[in-house]
């Protein structure tokens, strides 16, 4: 076959069989190797998990949550054995690398020790920098068995207990600042919580529907089981189409929870938001609706007829794992909710 | 043509980066140990070998005024599959040669195949160009990464020979080039012979 001439439809021609080509086998191969590439992604996360936390028989990955900060977030792993939180392992990093960002996987034990660190990506000199890799000296070693609390996480040269990597002073250092990073947010993980729970306006707002009135304008006190609680009414026009009850809770499993909870006018849940807590951060604090669907497995339905309990205690709602004791206190409240509810329609 | 000598040319004769002082980027960035330079080499090989059959395959469909576009297009897509592949099969050593990879699409040396030899030749001798060629930066790359190692870190695959740290400065950039520099003149001394 001769050379094809430059005319227009032949170049046209040429490259858009290339382009076609090209792109439907690029289309092919990222179908091929998506999975092994995920797998291996995967692989290196739970592998540096477990190298950095004790034994542990749960999936750290499913419950990871995560932790904004400046710069960057921070990713918690909680490992637990037989339900029991053994260590948490946070993907943390810093920017202030000698050549950029290095992210590490920091193991902490429940009291803030250090149980394990590894390197879970840097672009640090290679032969240099790249010594802060635990298997390629032993620099990460030190931390192992150190609370930060009377471990200072600087080098020796800054006045702290780390001793640095020969000529790889300004890794060693950004590697601290890492680890330090890490232990301050676990510490300190309340403090650095941004998000806001509603106020209890909004809540009364979002837990009714249907209503046309402003039912904060027509708060009333409703006495059940010789306690005052307050609930608001919603009505559009003439007719009652529900009732948002504040409920108090003192059962939870660090303080009192409170609960917005609204029903309709036959006694179905519309809504619920929390108002106050002071549980778990990553467990108990799961019931706050921006943090989990718990809440909504009780949109629609009726305490009057359905057994709002735990699964393990006879009911229909699925547990939060890890945190029963807030889950019931939940689930309690609820039901205390509707009994305030149930009293104020005999009004 | 001499399909041995066709073969042989890209380990020193022509070599593409002590000769023909292509894909230096590459040749210099990735050449921190021995097996880095290696894995470049056999990656940038794949890149080379494929492209060439293509671009020897098509040469009289493609005109010749849309031909650079048309071989960079079967460069990059191979050299996609390449960063595909070994990011879902060898994830260490993709981690390790990561950023350098996709840089093999600008690496002259493989549109200098494509260009020089594939287009104005047959099937088979692209193959033989291409295998040879690609052998031959292969080669260059692990010695390079092998003189630096060596060096730098009293190490040659991994493996160290004396305790302790080497001359450093082989692992950095300049060092790279020092060696880069000895090496090429070695091959022009032999070349010369």
């Amino acid at each position: 076959m001769a050379k094809r001439e430059s005319t227009f439809f032949n170049m046209v021609l040429a490259l858009l069989t290339i382009t076609l080509v090209a792109s439907a086998s690029l289309g092919f191969i990222y179908e091929l190797t998506k999975e092994p590439i995920e797998a291996a992604r995967a692989a290196r996360k739970n592998e540096a998990i477990r190298a950095v936390v004790p034994d542990f028989d749960n999936n750290p990955t499913e419950e990871q949550y995560t932790i904004e900060v400046a710069g960057g977030e921070l990713v918690f792993y909680p490992a637990k054995k037989e339900g029991e939180l053994v260590g948490t392992a946070i993907e943390t990093f810093t920017h202030r690398g000698f050549s950029g960002t290095i992210k590490l996987m920091v193991g902490l034990l429940p009291d803030g020790t250090i149980h394990g660190i590894e390197v879970l990506e840097h672009k640090e000199t290679p032969g240099l920098g790249d010594k802060m890799e635990s298997d390629k000296s032993d620099f990460s070693a030190q931390f192992e068995g150190e609370h930060p609390e009377d471990f200072q996480l600087r080098l020796r040269q800054d006045g702290g207990d780390v001793d640095g990597i020969t000529a790889t002073t300004i890794s060693s250092r950004a590697y601290c600042e890492a680890v330090q990073r890490a232990y301050d947010v676990y510490m300190d993980k309340d403090a650095d919580v941004s998000y806001e729970l509603p106020s209890r306006e909004e809540a009364v707002e979002i837990v009714l529907v249907n209503f046309a009135n402003n039912p904060l304008r027509e708060e009333y006190q409703v006495t059940a089981g010789g306690n005052q609680y307050t609930v608001f009414p919603g009505r559009r026009g003439r007719s009652y189409t529900g009732l948002a009850v504040d409920m108090p809770s003192d059962e939870g499993y660090i303080g009192p929870i409170r609960l917005m909870v609204g029903f309709d006018s036959e006694g179905v849940i519309t809504g619920i938001e929390v108002l106050e807590h002071e549980e778990t951060p990553g467990y108990g604090d799961l019931i706050e609706n921006a943090r989990s669907d718990f809440y909504k497995q009780f949109i629609g339905l009726n305490p009057g007829e359905d057994n709002i309990r735990l699964k393990e205690d006879g009911g229909i709602i699925d547990n939060i794992s890890g945190a029963t004791i807030t889950a019931r206190a939940y689930c309690d409240a609820v039901r205390s909710a509707w009994e305030v509810f149930s009293e104020a329609q005999n009004m | 043509m001499d399909q041995a000598k066709n073969f042989t040319k890209g380990f020193i004769r022509e070599n593409p980066v002590f000769i023909l002082m292509l894909g230096l980027c590459p040749a210099l960035g990735t050449t921190t140990s021995a097996f880095n330079g290696m894995g470049m080499g056999f990656a940038t090989m794949f890149v080379v070998l494929m492209s060439n059959i293509v671009v020897s395959l098509i040469k009289n469909f493609v005109p010749n005024k849309v031909r650079i576009p048309c071989y960079i297009v079967i460069i990059a897509s191979f050299v996609t599959i390449v960063d595909l592949v070994m990011a879902g099969f060898m994830p260490a050593l993709h981690e390790q040669l990561g950023l350098f990879i996709p840089l093999i699409v600008v690496n002259c040396f493989v549109l200098g195949r494509a260009e020089a030899f594939a287009s104005k030749n047959t099937l088979l001798s692209s193959v033989i160009d291409g295998t040879g060629m690609g052998l031959g930066f292969t080669f260059a790359l692990t010695l390079l990464g092998a003189a630096r190692e060596i060096l730098g870190s009293n190490a040659i695959f991994g493996l160290q020979f004396i305790e302790g740290d080497g001359m450093l400065v082989f692992i950095l950039a300049p060092g790279a080039f020092i060696a880069l520099g000895y090496l090429i003149a070695l091959a022009n001394k032999l070349n010369k012979q």
